[in-house]
Protein backbone atom coordinates (compact mmCIF):
# COMPACT_ATOMS: atom_id res chain seq x y z
CA UNK A 1 0.00 0.00 0.00
CA UNK A 2 1.24 3.59 -0.99
CA UNK A 3 1.64 5.23 2.37
CA UNK A 4 2.53 8.80 0.70
CA UNK A 5 -0.70 11.04 -0.64
CA UNK A 6 0.68 12.28 -2.89
CA UNK A 7 2.06 9.62 -4.45
CA UNK A 8 -1.52 8.14 -3.95
CA UNK A 9 -3.02 11.27 -5.62
CA UNK A 10 -0.09 11.12 -8.76
CA UNK A 11 -1.27 7.41 -9.06
CA UNK A 12 -5.25 8.16 -9.28
CA UNK A 13 -4.17 10.95 -11.19
CA UNK A 14 -2.31 9.07 -13.76
CA UNK A 15 -4.84 6.59 -13.81
CA UNK A 16 -6.90 9.39 -15.24
CA UNK A 17 -4.59 10.20 -17.63
CA UNK A 18 -4.38 7.27 -19.05
CA UNK A 19 -7.93 7.22 -20.31
CA UNK A 20 -6.39 9.83 -22.51
CA UNK A 21 -4.44 7.72 -24.17
CA UNK A 22 -5.20 6.24 -27.67
CA UNK A 23 -6.53 2.52 -27.58
CA UNK A 24 -3.69 0.65 -29.51
CA UNK A 25 -6.01 -1.05 -31.68
CA UNK A 26 -7.59 1.64 -32.73
CA UNK A 27 -4.40 3.45 -33.56
CA UNK A 28 -3.42 0.59 -35.52
CA UNK A 29 -6.07 0.72 -37.42
CA UNK A 30 -5.81 4.36 -38.66
CA UNK A 31 -3.02 2.74 -41.24
CA UNK A 32 -5.88 1.68 -43.34
CA UNK A 33 -7.43 5.27 -43.49
CA UNK A 34 -6.79 6.89 -46.65
CA UNK A 35 -8.54 10.42 -46.81
CA UNK A 36 -6.16 12.69 -44.97
CA UNK A 37 -9.24 14.64 -43.44
CA UNK A 38 -10.71 11.21 -41.82
CA UNK A 39 -7.60 10.90 -39.95
CA UNK A 40 -7.07 14.49 -39.64
CA UNK A 41 -10.51 14.35 -37.62
CA UNK A 42 -9.27 11.01 -35.76
CA UNK A 43 -6.18 12.67 -34.04
CA UNK A 44 -7.99 15.97 -33.40
CA UNK A 45 -9.66 14.38 -30.79
CA UNK A 46 -6.62 13.10 -28.93
CA UNK A 47 -4.02 14.62 -27.13
CA UNK A 48 -2.14 15.41 -30.51
CA UNK A 49 -5.06 17.18 -32.16
CA UNK A 50 -4.44 20.26 -30.16
CA UNK A 51 -0.88 20.47 -32.33
CA UNK A 52 -2.21 19.86 -35.74
CA UNK A 53 -3.90 22.68 -37.08
CA UNK A 54 -4.85 21.08 -40.73
CA UNK A 55 -4.95 17.90 -42.45
CA UNK A 56 -1.83 18.95 -44.30
CA UNK A 57 0.14 19.10 -41.08
CA UNK A 58 -0.16 15.15 -40.90
CA UNK A 59 2.11 15.03 -43.84
CA UNK A 60 4.63 17.82 -42.41
CA UNK A 61 7.60 15.19 -40.96
CA UNK A 62 8.85 18.02 -38.93
CA UNK A 63 5.96 19.09 -37.14
CA UNK A 64 5.28 15.08 -36.73
CA UNK A 65 8.05 14.83 -34.68
CA UNK A 66 7.58 17.79 -33.07
CA UNK A 67 3.93 17.03 -31.93
CA UNK A 68 4.81 13.73 -30.71
CA UNK A 69 7.66 14.50 -29.24
CA UNK A 70 6.08 17.37 -27.41
CA UNK A 71 3.39 15.42 -26.20
CA UNK A 72 5.30 12.99 -24.54
CA UNK A 73 7.01 16.27 -22.64
CA UNK A 74 3.84 17.58 -21.76
CA UNK A 75 2.55 14.24 -20.09
CA UNK A 76 6.33 13.31 -18.39
CA UNK A 77 6.32 16.95 -16.74
CA UNK A 78 2.93 16.86 -16.00
CA UNK A 79 3.25 13.94 -13.55
CA UNK A 80 6.84 15.64 -12.26
CA UNK A 81 4.95 18.69 -11.02
CA UNK A 82 2.47 16.71 -9.43
CA UNK A 83 4.96 14.57 -7.77
CA UNK A 84 7.02 17.54 -6.91
CA UNK A 85 9.05 16.76 -3.44
CA UNK A 86 7.99 13.67 -3.18
CA UNK A 87 10.60 10.60 -3.49
CA UNK A 88 8.92 9.79 -7.05
CA UNK A 89 10.02 13.05 -8.77
CA UNK A 90 13.56 12.26 -8.75
CA UNK A 91 12.25 9.11 -10.16
CA UNK A 92 10.67 10.48 -12.60
CA UNK A 93 13.53 12.61 -13.55
CA UNK A 94 16.25 10.09 -13.99
CA UNK A 95 13.83 8.20 -15.87
CA UNK A 96 12.99 11.48 -18.27
CA UNK A 97 16.95 12.09 -18.41
CA UNK A 98 17.59 9.29 -20.86
CA UNK A 99 16.36 12.56 -23.10
CA UNK A 100 18.64 14.45 -21.69
CA UNK A 101 21.35 11.62 -22.35
CA UNK A 102 20.13 11.59 -26.23
CA UNK A 103 21.02 15.09 -26.56
CA UNK A 104 24.51 14.85 -24.84
CA UNK A 105 25.21 12.41 -27.11
CA UNK A 106 24.06 14.61 -29.77
CA UNK A 107 26.24 17.81 -28.97
CA UNK A 108 29.24 15.26 -28.63
CA UNK A 109 28.49 13.44 -32.15
CA UNK A 110 28.41 17.60 -33.31
CA UNK A 111 31.75 18.51 -31.63
CA UNK A 112 33.32 15.22 -32.60
CA UNK A 113 32.73 15.25 -36.20
CA UNK A 114 32.88 19.36 -36.51
CA UNK A 115 28.87 19.41 -37.52
CA UNK A 116 27.82 21.83 -35.11
CA UNK A 117 25.93 23.98 -37.45
CA UNK A 118 23.75 20.42 -38.04
CA UNK A 119 23.09 19.92 -34.15
CA UNK A 120 19.58 18.89 -33.77
CA UNK A 121 18.20 18.88 -30.17
CA UNK A 122 15.32 17.04 -28.99
CA UNK A 123 12.99 20.00 -27.87
CA UNK A 124 13.61 20.05 -24.04
CA UNK A 125 15.86 22.11 -21.95
CA UNK A 126 16.42 19.01 -19.74
CA UNK A 127 15.00 16.52 -16.94
CA UNK A 128 18.51 16.57 -14.83
CA UNK A 129 20.95 18.42 -16.84
CA UNK A 130 20.82 22.26 -18.36
CA UNK A 131 20.78 21.54 -22.15
CA UNK A 132 21.20 24.81 -23.31
CA UNK A 133 23.99 25.83 -21.37
CA UNK A 134 25.69 22.30 -22.51
CA UNK A 135 24.61 22.90 -26.50
CA UNK A 136 26.70 26.10 -26.36
CA UNK A 137 30.19 24.78 -25.42
CA UNK A 138 32.70 24.77 -28.47
CA UNK A 139 35.11 22.22 -27.30
CA UNK A 140 34.43 18.66 -26.05
CA UNK A 141 36.64 19.52 -23.21
CA UNK A 142 34.41 22.23 -21.77
CA UNK A 143 31.68 19.50 -21.48
CA UNK A 144 32.90 18.16 -18.59
CA UNK A 145 33.20 21.65 -16.35
CA UNK A 146 29.03 21.86 -17.03
CA UNK A 147 28.04 17.98 -16.32
CA UNK A 148 27.53 18.10 -12.35
CA UNK A 149 26.81 14.47 -11.90
CA UNK A 150 30.33 13.02 -11.24
CA UNK A 151 29.75 10.05 -12.59
CA UNK A 152 28.85 10.58 -15.95
CA UNK A 153 31.62 13.37 -16.39
CA UNK A 154 34.37 11.25 -15.02
CA UNK A 155 33.03 8.82 -17.88
CA UNK A 156 33.09 10.86 -20.18
CA UNK A 157 36.90 12.63 -19.35
CA UNK A 158 37.87 8.77 -19.70
CA UNK A 159 36.56 8.21 -23.06
CA UNK A 160 37.73 11.55 -24.08
CA UNK A 161 41.40 10.13 -23.04
CA UNK A 162 40.84 6.93 -25.16
CA UNK A 163 40.02 6.88 -28.72
CA UNK A 164 36.71 8.22 -29.14
CA UNK A 165 34.75 5.50 -30.20
CA UNK A 166 31.50 6.38 -30.70
CA UNK A 167 29.81 2.77 -29.87
CA UNK A 168 31.88 2.84 -26.42
CA UNK A 169 30.13 6.40 -25.71
CA UNK A 170 26.59 4.86 -26.54
CA UNK A 171 27.50 1.67 -24.48
CA UNK A 172 28.99 4.13 -21.59
CA UNK A 173 25.91 6.77 -21.68
CA UNK A 174 23.43 3.09 -21.71
CA UNK A 175 25.40 2.44 -18.46
CA UNK A 176 25.19 5.38 -16.72
CA UNK A 177 21.19 5.58 -17.44
CA UNK A 178 20.84 1.79 -16.29
CA UNK A 179 23.07 2.21 -13.01
CA UNK A 180 21.33 6.12 -12.02
CA UNK A 181 17.44 4.20 -12.18
CA UNK A 182 17.96 1.07 -11.00
CA UNK A 183 20.52 1.35 -8.27
CA UNK A 184 18.81 3.97 -5.74
CA UNK A 185 14.94 1.04 -6.22
CA UNK A 186 14.15 -0.77 -3.18
CA UNK A 187 14.27 -4.30 -4.56
CA UNK A 188 11.17 -6.62 -5.02
CA UNK A 189 8.44 -3.48 -5.48
CA UNK A 190 6.55 -3.49 -8.19
CA UNK A 191 8.41 -0.10 -9.34
CA UNK A 192 11.88 -1.70 -9.40
CA UNK A 193 10.10 -4.64 -11.60
CA UNK A 194 8.86 -2.00 -13.96
CA UNK A 195 11.80 -0.60 -14.11
CA UNK A 196 13.47 -3.64 -13.98
CA UNK A 197 12.12 -4.98 -17.04
CA UNK A 198 12.07 -1.26 -18.84
CA UNK A 199 15.80 -1.20 -18.69
CA UNK A 200 15.99 -4.80 -20.18
CA UNK A 201 14.41 -4.03 -22.70
CA UNK A 202 16.49 -1.01 -23.33
CA UNK A 203 20.11 -3.00 -22.89
CA UNK A 204 18.76 -5.98 -25.28
CA UNK A 205 17.84 -2.99 -27.97
CA UNK A 206 21.37 -1.69 -27.51
CA UNK A 207 23.01 -5.03 -27.77
CA UNK A 208 21.29 -6.26 -30.81
CA UNK A 209 22.14 -3.30 -32.73
CA UNK A 210 26.29 -3.43 -30.80
CA UNK A 211 26.18 -6.86 -32.79
CA UNK A 212 24.36 -5.85 -36.08
CA UNK A 213 27.29 -3.37 -35.87
CA UNK A 214 29.67 -6.03 -35.09
CA UNK A 215 31.04 -4.36 -31.83
CA UNK A 216 33.50 -6.40 -29.85
CA UNK A 217 32.50 -8.23 -27.16
CA UNK A 218 35.33 -7.03 -25.26
CA UNK A 219 34.24 -3.68 -25.47
CA UNK A 220 30.63 -4.82 -24.34
CA UNK A 221 31.62 -6.33 -21.49
CA UNK A 222 34.22 -3.68 -20.39
CA UNK A 223 31.69 -1.08 -20.43
CA UNK A 224 28.16 -2.96 -19.63
CA UNK A 225 29.76 -5.48 -16.61
CA UNK A 226 27.41 -4.68 -13.71
CA UNK A 227 24.54 -4.34 -15.25
CA UNK A 228 21.52 -6.79 -13.82
CA UNK A 229 20.97 -8.80 -16.73
CA UNK A 230 23.64 -11.50 -16.28
CA UNK A 231 22.00 -13.90 -18.82
CA UNK A 232 21.28 -11.25 -21.67
CA UNK A 233 25.10 -9.32 -21.20
CA UNK A 234 26.51 -13.83 -21.30
CA UNK A 235 24.30 -14.44 -24.55
CA UNK A 236 26.10 -11.47 -25.92
CA UNK A 237 29.81 -12.34 -24.58
CA UNK A 238 29.11 -15.90 -26.04
CA UNK A 239 28.03 -14.94 -29.49
CA UNK A 240 29.45 -13.31 -32.79
CA UNK A 241 27.47 -11.73 -34.81
CA UNK A 242 23.86 -10.76 -34.75
CA UNK A 243 22.36 -14.19 -36.27
CA UNK A 244 24.66 -15.94 -33.91
CA UNK A 245 23.32 -13.71 -30.89
CA UNK A 246 19.46 -13.46 -31.93
CA UNK A 247 20.08 -17.81 -32.04
CA UNK A 248 21.20 -17.94 -28.08
CA UNK A 249 18.05 -15.59 -27.69
CA UNK A 250 15.88 -17.65 -29.13
CA UNK A 251 16.40 -20.27 -26.59
CA UNK A 252 16.15 -17.99 -23.61
CA UNK A 253 12.17 -17.71 -22.98
CA UNK A 254 11.91 -14.18 -22.16
CA UNK A 255 13.56 -13.15 -25.09
CA UNK A 256 12.02 -15.53 -28.07
CA UNK A 257 9.35 -13.44 -29.31
CA UNK A 258 11.88 -10.62 -30.11
CA UNK A 259 14.19 -12.81 -31.32
CA UNK A 260 11.88 -14.66 -34.14
CA UNK A 261 10.89 -10.53 -35.04
CA UNK A 262 14.22 -9.61 -35.88
CA UNK A 263 14.92 -12.97 -37.41
CA UNK A 264 12.06 -12.63 -39.41
CA UNK A 265 13.04 -8.84 -40.84
CA UNK A 266 16.27 -10.34 -41.30
CA UNK A 267 15.23 -12.90 -43.41
CA UNK A 268 12.44 -10.67 -45.11
CA UNK A 269 14.58 -7.45 -45.76
CA UNK A 270 18.18 -8.68 -45.70
CA UNK A 271 18.25 -6.04 -42.44
CA UNK A 272 17.40 -6.16 -38.98
CA UNK A 273 15.43 -2.94 -39.13
CA UNK A 274 12.68 -3.82 -36.75
CA UNK A 275 14.61 -3.91 -33.23
CA UNK A 276 13.23 -0.79 -32.51
CA UNK A 277 9.68 -1.52 -32.62
CA UNK A 278 10.30 -4.84 -31.70
CA UNK A 279 11.83 -4.20 -28.06
CA UNK A 280 9.77 -1.22 -27.47
CA UNK A 281 6.65 -2.96 -28.06
CA UNK A 282 8.34 -5.72 -25.90
CA UNK A 283 8.83 -3.19 -23.23
CA UNK A 284 5.41 -1.91 -23.53
CA UNK A 285 4.05 -5.09 -23.04
CA UNK A 286 5.96 -5.74 -20.21
CA UNK A 287 5.01 -2.34 -18.39
CA UNK A 288 1.25 -3.41 -18.78
CA UNK A 289 1.50 -6.32 -17.51
CA UNK A 290 3.24 -5.43 -14.34
CA UNK A 291 1.03 -2.85 -14.03
CA UNK A 292 -2.06 -4.74 -14.08
CA UNK A 293 -1.35 -6.65 -11.38
CA UNK A 294 -0.52 -3.60 -9.32
CA UNK A 295 -2.39 -1.14 -10.40
CA UNK A 296 -2.41 1.14 -7.63
CA UNK A 297 1.83 1.13 -7.09
CA UNK A 298 4.13 3.55 -8.37
CA UNK A 299 4.65 1.09 -11.17
CA UNK A 300 1.33 2.32 -12.88
CA UNK A 301 3.20 5.93 -13.28
CA UNK A 302 6.15 4.23 -15.62
CA UNK A 303 3.70 2.24 -17.11
CA UNK A 304 1.44 5.27 -18.49
CA UNK A 305 4.92 6.89 -19.52
CA UNK A 306 6.12 3.99 -21.47
CA UNK A 307 2.36 3.03 -22.63
CA UNK A 308 2.37 7.21 -23.58
CA UNK A 309 6.23 6.66 -25.83
CA UNK A 310 4.71 3.89 -27.34
CA UNK A 311 1.93 5.46 -28.87
CA UNK A 312 3.62 8.80 -29.92
CA UNK A 313 6.19 6.43 -31.50
CA UNK A 314 2.60 3.91 -32.97
CA UNK A 315 1.48 7.80 -34.26
CA UNK A 316 4.42 8.11 -35.50
CA UNK A 317 4.44 5.41 -37.77
CA UNK A 318 1.39 5.33 -39.33
CA UNK A 319 1.99 9.12 -40.36
CA UNK A 320 5.56 8.79 -41.65
CA UNK A 321 4.42 5.43 -43.09
CA UNK A 322 1.39 7.50 -45.30
CA UNK A 323 4.13 9.89 -46.34
CA UNK A 324 6.81 7.67 -47.21
CA UNK A 325 4.51 5.38 -48.88
CA UNK A 326 5.10 2.15 -46.97
CA UNK A 327 2.72 -0.81 -47.41
CA UNK A 328 -0.13 -0.56 -44.66
CA UNK A 329 0.21 -4.42 -44.11
CA UNK A 330 3.88 -3.70 -43.37
CA UNK A 331 2.99 -0.70 -40.50
CA UNK A 332 -0.05 -3.00 -38.99
CA UNK A 333 2.13 -5.61 -38.73
CA UNK A 334 4.87 -3.30 -37.14
CA UNK A 335 2.47 -2.32 -34.42
CA UNK A 336 0.76 -5.24 -33.58
CA UNK A 337 1.60 -7.12 -30.67
CA UNK A 338 3.03 -10.27 -31.83
CA UNK A 339 1.11 -12.15 -29.65
CA UNK A 340 -2.70 -10.83 -31.09
CA UNK B 1 43.02 23.86 -111.18
CA UNK B 2 41.67 23.33 -107.60
CA UNK B 3 40.66 19.92 -105.11
CA UNK B 4 38.91 20.80 -102.43
CA UNK B 5 41.67 18.72 -100.16
CA UNK B 6 44.49 19.86 -101.84
CA UNK B 7 43.94 23.42 -103.20
CA UNK B 8 45.57 24.83 -106.26
CA UNK B 9 47.21 22.61 -108.12
CA UNK B 10 50.14 23.61 -110.35
CA UNK B 11 51.00 21.13 -112.45
CA UNK B 12 54.55 20.93 -112.21
CA UNK B 13 57.08 18.06 -111.52
CA UNK B 14 57.87 19.48 -108.28
CA UNK B 15 54.49 19.80 -107.37
CA UNK B 16 53.55 16.16 -107.81
CA UNK B 17 56.83 15.15 -106.21
CA UNK B 18 55.25 17.07 -103.31
CA UNK B 19 51.92 15.79 -103.85
CA UNK B 20 52.73 11.97 -103.91
CA UNK B 21 54.86 12.62 -100.57
CA UNK B 22 51.78 13.74 -98.80
CA UNK B 23 49.87 10.86 -100.05
CA UNK B 24 51.89 8.44 -99.16
CA UNK B 25 51.83 10.06 -96.07
CA UNK B 26 48.23 10.04 -95.58
CA UNK B 27 48.13 6.57 -96.41
CA UNK B 28 50.45 5.87 -93.43
CA UNK B 29 48.39 8.45 -91.41
CA UNK B 30 44.92 6.20 -92.24
CA UNK B 31 46.45 3.02 -91.44
CA UNK B 32 47.53 4.57 -87.68
CA UNK B 33 44.20 5.58 -87.35
CA UNK B 34 42.41 2.10 -88.19
CA UNK B 35 44.58 0.57 -85.75
CA UNK B 36 43.77 3.15 -82.80
CA UNK B 37 40.23 2.68 -83.85
CA UNK B 38 40.58 -1.09 -84.09
CA UNK B 39 42.40 -0.68 -80.43
CA UNK B 40 39.17 1.62 -79.63
CA UNK B 41 36.37 -0.47 -80.44
CA UNK B 42 38.18 -3.44 -78.35
CA UNK B 43 38.56 -1.28 -75.06
CA UNK B 44 34.93 -0.26 -75.82
CA UNK B 45 34.10 -3.70 -75.89
CA UNK B 46 35.97 -5.01 -72.53
CA UNK B 47 33.82 -2.33 -71.00
CA UNK B 48 30.38 -3.89 -72.02
CA UNK B 49 30.42 -6.47 -69.20
CA UNK B 50 31.33 -3.62 -66.60
CA UNK B 51 28.33 -1.57 -67.74
CA UNK B 52 25.77 -4.55 -67.72
CA UNK B 53 25.74 -3.75 -64.07
CA UNK B 54 24.60 -1.07 -64.21
CA UNK B 55 20.93 -2.76 -63.58
CA UNK B 56 22.73 -4.38 -60.49
CA UNK B 57 23.44 -1.21 -58.94
CA UNK B 58 20.22 0.31 -59.79
CA UNK B 59 18.62 -2.66 -58.11
CA UNK B 60 20.77 -1.83 -54.83
CA UNK B 61 20.13 1.48 -54.93
CA UNK B 62 16.32 0.72 -54.90
CA UNK B 63 16.87 -1.65 -52.25
CA UNK B 64 18.89 1.15 -50.38
CA UNK B 65 15.40 3.78 -50.70
CA UNK B 66 13.28 1.30 -49.78
CA UNK B 67 14.99 1.05 -46.94
CA UNK B 68 15.29 4.79 -46.09
CA UNK B 69 11.92 4.73 -46.89
CA UNK B 70 10.87 2.48 -44.02
CA UNK B 71 13.98 4.26 -42.27
CA UNK B 72 11.90 7.53 -42.52
CA UNK B 73 8.36 6.07 -41.11
CA UNK B 74 9.96 4.20 -38.82
CA UNK B 75 12.74 6.78 -37.08
CA UNK B 76 11.72 10.15 -38.69
CA UNK B 77 13.53 13.06 -39.72
CA UNK B 78 15.50 13.72 -35.98
CA UNK B 79 16.77 10.74 -36.06
CA UNK B 80 17.80 10.93 -39.92
CA UNK B 81 19.56 14.07 -38.59
CA UNK B 82 20.86 12.79 -36.01
CA UNK B 83 22.35 10.12 -38.34
CA UNK B 84 23.85 12.99 -40.24
CA UNK B 85 25.65 14.11 -37.25
CA UNK B 86 27.97 10.71 -37.78
CA UNK B 87 28.71 11.24 -41.27
CA UNK B 88 32.10 12.52 -42.66
CA UNK B 89 31.91 13.70 -45.96
CA UNK B 90 32.36 11.72 -49.23
CA UNK B 91 36.04 11.74 -50.46
CA UNK B 92 37.13 11.22 -53.42
CA UNK B 93 40.53 10.79 -55.30
CA UNK B 94 40.34 11.46 -59.15
CA UNK B 95 43.38 10.83 -61.45
CA UNK B 96 43.29 11.29 -65.06
CA UNK B 97 44.98 8.16 -67.26
CA UNK B 98 45.89 7.69 -70.77
CA UNK B 99 43.86 5.49 -72.85
CA UNK B 100 45.75 5.63 -76.68
CA UNK B 101 45.91 9.07 -76.44
CA UNK B 102 42.23 9.44 -74.78
CA UNK B 103 42.52 11.34 -71.48
CA UNK B 104 39.77 8.92 -69.26
CA UNK B 105 39.19 9.96 -65.46
CA UNK B 106 39.13 7.37 -62.83
CA UNK B 107 37.53 8.71 -59.64
CA UNK B 108 38.04 6.16 -56.10
CA UNK B 109 36.00 6.78 -52.88
CA UNK B 110 39.43 7.21 -50.40
CA UNK B 111 36.46 8.25 -47.27
CA UNK B 112 32.83 6.84 -47.11
CA UNK B 113 31.84 6.50 -43.76
CA UNK B 114 29.56 6.81 -40.96
CA UNK B 115 30.56 6.10 -37.13
CA UNK B 116 28.74 3.32 -35.50
CA UNK B 117 26.66 3.89 -32.77
CA UNK B 118 24.33 1.79 -31.25
CA UNK B 119 22.20 4.60 -30.24
CA UNK B 120 20.93 5.22 -33.89
CA UNK B 121 17.65 3.30 -34.68
CA UNK B 122 18.11 0.07 -36.37
CA UNK B 123 16.46 1.43 -39.44
CA UNK B 124 18.79 4.26 -40.27
CA UNK B 125 22.08 2.04 -39.94
CA UNK B 126 20.78 0.03 -42.59
CA UNK B 127 19.60 2.27 -44.88
CA UNK B 128 23.34 3.94 -44.44
CA UNK B 129 25.02 0.86 -44.90
CA UNK B 130 22.83 -0.38 -47.93
CA UNK B 131 23.60 3.35 -49.33
CA UNK B 132 27.73 3.27 -47.87
CA UNK B 133 27.72 -0.57 -49.61
CA UNK B 134 25.22 1.10 -53.23
CA UNK B 135 27.86 4.10 -53.62
CA UNK B 136 30.87 1.84 -52.91
CA UNK B 137 29.88 -0.13 -55.60
CA UNK B 138 28.55 2.12 -57.86
CA UNK B 139 32.00 4.12 -58.09
CA UNK B 140 33.45 0.88 -60.74
CA UNK B 141 30.61 1.83 -62.52
CA UNK B 142 31.01 5.46 -62.86
CA UNK B 143 34.41 5.17 -64.22
CA UNK B 144 34.02 2.82 -66.38
CA UNK B 145 30.83 4.64 -67.65
CA UNK B 146 33.11 7.85 -67.65
CA UNK B 147 35.71 5.97 -69.50
CA UNK B 148 33.69 4.43 -72.35
CA UNK B 149 32.10 7.71 -72.92
CA UNK B 150 35.55 9.73 -73.06
CA UNK B 151 35.80 6.29 -75.57
CA UNK B 152 33.42 6.24 -77.60
CA UNK B 153 33.83 10.42 -78.16
CA UNK B 154 37.46 9.31 -79.28
CA UNK B 155 35.84 6.47 -81.43
CA UNK B 156 33.58 8.46 -83.48
CA UNK B 157 36.29 11.28 -84.27
CA UNK B 158 38.50 8.64 -85.26
CA UNK B 159 36.01 6.98 -87.38
CA UNK B 160 34.90 10.35 -88.82
CA UNK B 161 38.75 11.26 -89.53
CA UNK B 162 39.55 7.81 -91.17
CA UNK B 163 35.85 7.95 -93.29
CA UNK B 164 37.16 11.71 -94.44
CA UNK B 165 40.57 10.70 -95.56
CA UNK B 166 39.75 7.61 -97.25
CA UNK B 167 36.60 8.76 -99.47
CA UNK B 168 37.66 12.51 -99.86
CA UNK B 169 41.19 13.57 -98.83
CA UNK B 170 42.74 10.54 -100.44
CA UNK B 171 40.72 10.21 -103.61
CA UNK B 172 41.26 13.96 -103.83
CA UNK B 173 45.18 13.45 -103.83
CA UNK B 174 44.97 10.86 -106.13
CA UNK B 175 43.40 12.83 -108.72
CA UNK B 176 45.05 15.70 -108.42
CA UNK B 177 48.72 13.20 -108.83
CA UNK B 178 46.80 11.67 -111.68
CA UNK B 179 45.33 15.20 -113.33
CA UNK B 180 49.39 16.56 -112.69
CA UNK B 181 50.63 13.33 -114.82
CA UNK B 182 48.26 13.99 -117.49
CA UNK B 183 49.41 17.27 -118.06
CA UNK B 184 52.80 16.64 -117.84
CA UNK B 185 52.08 14.03 -120.02
CA UNK B 186 50.13 16.72 -122.55
CA UNK B 187 53.46 18.57 -122.08
CA UNK B 188 55.70 16.32 -122.94
CA UNK B 189 53.96 14.65 -125.63
CA UNK B 190 53.26 18.91 -127.12
CA UNK B 191 57.28 19.37 -126.89
CA UNK B 192 58.19 16.20 -128.74
CA UNK B 193 55.68 16.96 -131.52
CA UNK B 194 57.12 20.91 -131.40
CA UNK B 195 60.80 19.37 -131.41
CA UNK B 196 59.50 17.24 -134.58
CA UNK B 197 57.58 19.68 -136.32
CA UNK B 198 60.73 21.81 -135.58
CA UNK B 199 63.25 19.42 -136.87
CA UNK B 200 61.04 18.65 -140.07
CA UNK B 201 61.06 22.55 -141.02
CA UNK B 202 65.10 22.85 -140.46
CA UNK B 203 65.07 19.42 -142.50
CA UNK B 204 62.94 21.08 -145.37
CA UNK B 205 65.10 24.50 -145.52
Amino acid sequence: MLRNAKIKYLVVRTHGLSSHLIDPSELRSWVFIEDDRALFDKISQTSYGGFFEKPEDLSDPVKIDEVTMRVNFIRANKLISIARASPLENILRVYMSKYDLENIRRIIFSLLFGRLERLSLLPHPGYLYDIAKLSKVERLEDLLDLIEERKLSSLISSWLSGDRNTSELDLMLTKVYVDSLIGPLKRRTPLYEIIHSYLENVTLGLLLKAKYLGIGNDLIIRVLSGIPFKKLLEAASQSGDLSDFLDKLLNIAPYREVSIEVRDSLRDVGEPWVIEHSVLKRAYTEAVRISMMSPMSEAYILSYLISSEWESQSLRTVLFGRISGVSKDILYQLLSPRSE
Amino acid sequence: MSFRSVGRVLPTKGFLIRLRERTRLLKSGVEALKMKRDQLVRECQSLIPDLKRRSDIERKLEDAYKILKLAYSAAGPEEMKKAALLTTPLLTEMRVRSVIGVEVPETKVIGLSLATSPSLNAVVIAASRKFADAIREMMPLVNSEAKFERIATALADTMRKVNALEKIVIPDHEAAIRYIEEMLEEESLEEFIMVKKYREIKRGE
